[in-house]
């Protein structure tokens, strides 16, 4: 008899069980939402300046990359300018291409899509931007180009932060192909653009 | 027999009780997934107050900077980062140099103190999302962040539902564009054949295959 | 079971031995319910407004955080005003560069020089290298 009393209040127990599962309706899933690690961007109370995403400490290069002495980091052999690309760097049409897009994207507007220093931002004013259209800008070496970027010039800001030193390179041979659009010699063009040179089309 | 217990009118206010339930649940249902999808839980076009006024209808659609000059890492990396002060003093070290408004760029500047932008897009951490491919495979930004050179400050475009994700992965060919336009705010996906995009697909190698769609590709 | 139906003086003996009720609902009461949810209906309407009226102010508020007088300096730059419209002069740059970059013209025609369309130049680079650029 008594057994059977205490059965049935452990039926009406057992037969409660579910509630607890409403506790899945109200959950709060804040935890798996904002996990304890740290994404780009955010910010830290760990790191004193406030930041997740470290900047690498002073004279330091990645692990395992390139030298960073080599003319393709520096832009000099020996010291001086280089005035042919790397050898890590192969001219072709690929690489003209891959630098057209870097300079339009990053130089385009202080210098101008022809590079006539007529940018949308040097149009507005103040600054002033220097045309690369130059007979001294014309006969530097290649690796000047590449050292303005990594270190900027005046005020000039470094864009190394931003470009890597590949596609540094890639700009600097499309600069030399936006010099020789703006002033090529006509003995290199055929008859018919000869023409069209004439007839200013 | 039994005593009657219940009133006269008890079948009416049974029947109306009961329509009552019904529309009672139906109602609470709807009102709780109209707010799901309301700007409310979304913040969706809900601009949010951020440390300087920064315009990307007035950098982006008027003075015509590329959205890499910015968020330089977008192509190579799963981030597309904020940029650095250090990019907006490439400028700004030049112009408005005495604008209240960039108060806090140019005290970042000189202390090294970063400036904290407010997210606007931020997906749980449960998720993985990576720039690099959708962009390399020729998915713009528009597509996801709407457009964005139309907003002085900037506003949430999408939810950032997994149906929505799950969508395009499904159907790719209803957004692709050519690679050259990935940066181009003004592209119409119309300006394409159906036929022309189901090719853009075929040539950029999507699967199609509902690989796509598996969990673990934005689970992981 | 059908004869049930057919007495029009009152409950058959059936239906009382079942204890159903005897009588028609009244509709009273049922359009008093539909009147009460109407007015509820309307009570809320009118609360939700005034509750929005309250806080949805703050979702759209956000986005202006100049005081009033910075936010009409934002929209009048001082005189000198460089550009009235910097939409279309954006525009305008852009697409003449364009236009210069894909044409053919004098440069200097005593010294023969000549602008020439970019990719034919980048054709050009390819094919006689850095030096012809000087
Ligand atoms: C924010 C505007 C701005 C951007 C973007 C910019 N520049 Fe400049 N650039 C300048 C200014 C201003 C100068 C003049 C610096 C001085 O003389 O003080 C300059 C100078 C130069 C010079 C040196 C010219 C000389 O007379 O020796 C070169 C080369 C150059 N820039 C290349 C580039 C390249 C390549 C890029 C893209 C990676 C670029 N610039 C992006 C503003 C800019
Ligand atoms: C002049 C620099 C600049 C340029 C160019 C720029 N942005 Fe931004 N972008 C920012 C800054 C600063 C923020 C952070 C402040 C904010 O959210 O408005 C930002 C924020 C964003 C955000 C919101 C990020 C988040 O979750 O908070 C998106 C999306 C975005 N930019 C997309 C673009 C796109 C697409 C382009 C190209 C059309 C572009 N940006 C061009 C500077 C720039
Ligand atoms: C490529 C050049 C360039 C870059 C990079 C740039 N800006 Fe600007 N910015 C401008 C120009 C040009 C103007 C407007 C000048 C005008 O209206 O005549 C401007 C205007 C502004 C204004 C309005 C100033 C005022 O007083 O009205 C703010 C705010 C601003 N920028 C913030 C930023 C921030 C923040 C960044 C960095 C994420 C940034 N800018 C990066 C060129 C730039
Ligand atoms: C397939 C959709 C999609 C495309 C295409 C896309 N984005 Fe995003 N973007 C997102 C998502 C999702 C997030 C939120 C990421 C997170 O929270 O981790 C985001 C975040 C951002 C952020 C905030 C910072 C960060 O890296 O998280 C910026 C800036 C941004 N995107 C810029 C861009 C630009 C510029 C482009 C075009 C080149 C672009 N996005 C293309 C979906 C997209
Ligand atoms: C507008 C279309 C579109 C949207 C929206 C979109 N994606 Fe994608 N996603 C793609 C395409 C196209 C690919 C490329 C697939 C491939 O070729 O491997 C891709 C690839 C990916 C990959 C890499 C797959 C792999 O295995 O390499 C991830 C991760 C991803 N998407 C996550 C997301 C997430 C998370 C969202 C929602 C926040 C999202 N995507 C929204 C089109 C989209
Ligand atoms: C294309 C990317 C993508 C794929 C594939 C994907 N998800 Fe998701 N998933 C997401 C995103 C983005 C969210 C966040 C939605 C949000 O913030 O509301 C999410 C959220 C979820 C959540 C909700 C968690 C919560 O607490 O709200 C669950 C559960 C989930 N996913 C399960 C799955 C399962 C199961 C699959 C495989 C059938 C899958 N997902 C495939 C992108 C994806």
């Amino acid at each position: 008899m008594k057994y059977s009393i205490r059965q049935s209040i452990l039926a009406r127990v057992v037969r409660l069980a579910w509630l607890p599962l409403c506790l899945v309706l109200v959950a709060c899933h804040v935890d798996m939402y904002d996990q304890p690690k740290y994404k780009p961007n955010d910010v830290s109370n760990f790191f004193p300046d406030g930041r997740a995403m470290q900047p690498p400490p002073a004279n330091t290069v990645p692990l395992n990359s390139y030298n960073p002495n080599s003319p393709l980091m520096t832009g000099r052999v020996e010291g001086q300018l280089a005035d042919q690309l790397p050898p890590e760097i192969k001219l072709d049409a690929a690489l003209l291409a891959h630098g057209q897009s870097r300079y339009n994207a990053f130089c385009a507007p202080c210098h101008g899509l022809v590079g006539d220093g007529q940018g949308v931002i040097a149009y507005r004013g103040p600054m002033t931007v220097p045309s690369l259209h130059q007979d001294r800008l014309r006969t530097v070496p290649i690796g000047y180009f590449f050292d303005v970027i990594t270190n900027g010039i005046g005020r000039m800001y470094s864009y190394a932060a931003r470009i890597p030193p590949e596609d540094r390179w890639a700009i600097a041979a499309y600069i030399r192909a936006l010099q020789l659009s703006q002033n090529t010699d006509v003995a290199l063009l055929s008859e018919a653009e000869l023409e069209r040179v004439k007839a200013g089309r | 027999m039994s005593a009657q217990i219940f009133p006269r009118n008890a079948n009416a206010i049974f029947l109306a009780s009961l329509f009552g339930l019904v529309m009672l649940i139906v109602g609470t249902i709807a009102a709780m997934v109209g707010f799901y999808l309301s700007p409310w839980y979304t913040d969706v076009g809900v601009a949010k107050a951020q440390p300087v006024p920064f315009s990307h209808k007035h950098h982006v659609s008027e003075l015509k900077i590329d959205c890499r000059y910015c968020h330089a890492t977008v192509e190579k990396a799963a981030h597309a980062g904020f940029p650095a002060t250090e990019t907006c003093m490439s400028c700004h070290s030049q112009v408005w140099t005495t604008s209240p408004l960039l108060e806090v760029v140019r005290t970042s500047y000189q202390t090294g103190e970063p400036v904290v932008w407010n997210r606007i897009y931020d997906l749980p951490d449960f998720v993985y999302f990576n720039h690099s491919i959708h962009i390399a495979k020729g998915i713009g930004c528009s597509s996801c962040h709407g457009r964005i050179d139309q907003q002085q400050l900037a506003a949430k475009a999408q939810p950032l539902y997994m149906g929505w994700c799950l969508g395009c992965h499904r159907a790719p060919e209803d957004h692709i564009r050519p690679r050259e336009e990935v940066f181009n705010m003004e592209w119409d996906v119309n300006s394409l054949s159906l036929a022309e995009r189901q090719q853009l697909v075929k040539e950029y190698q999507i699967p199609t295959d509902g690989r796509l769609t598996n969990c673990f590709v934005c689970h992981r | 079971m059908s004869h049930a139906h057919v007495h029009s003086e009152g409950p058959s003996a059936e239906s009382l031995a079942l204890n159903h009720e005897v009588s028609d609902a009244r509709s009273q009461p049922i359009v008093w319910g539909v009147v009460m949810v109407a007015g509820v209906l309307i009570l809320a309407f009118v609360l939700m407004a005034g509750v929005l009226a309250v806080t949805a102010g703050s979702v759209a508020d956000t986005s202006n955080t100049l005081s009033s007088s910075e936010a009409t300096q934002l929209q009048l730059p001082p005189a000198p005003r460089l550009e009235q419209n910097p939409r279309i002069d954006g525009d305008r740059i852009i697409a003449e560069a364009n236009e210069h970059l894909e044409s053919y013209g004098w440069v200097n025609e005593r010294a023969g020089r000549a602008h020439i369309p970019i990719e034919r130049a980048m054709e050009l680079l390819l094919e006689h290298g850095f030096d012809a650029v000087k």
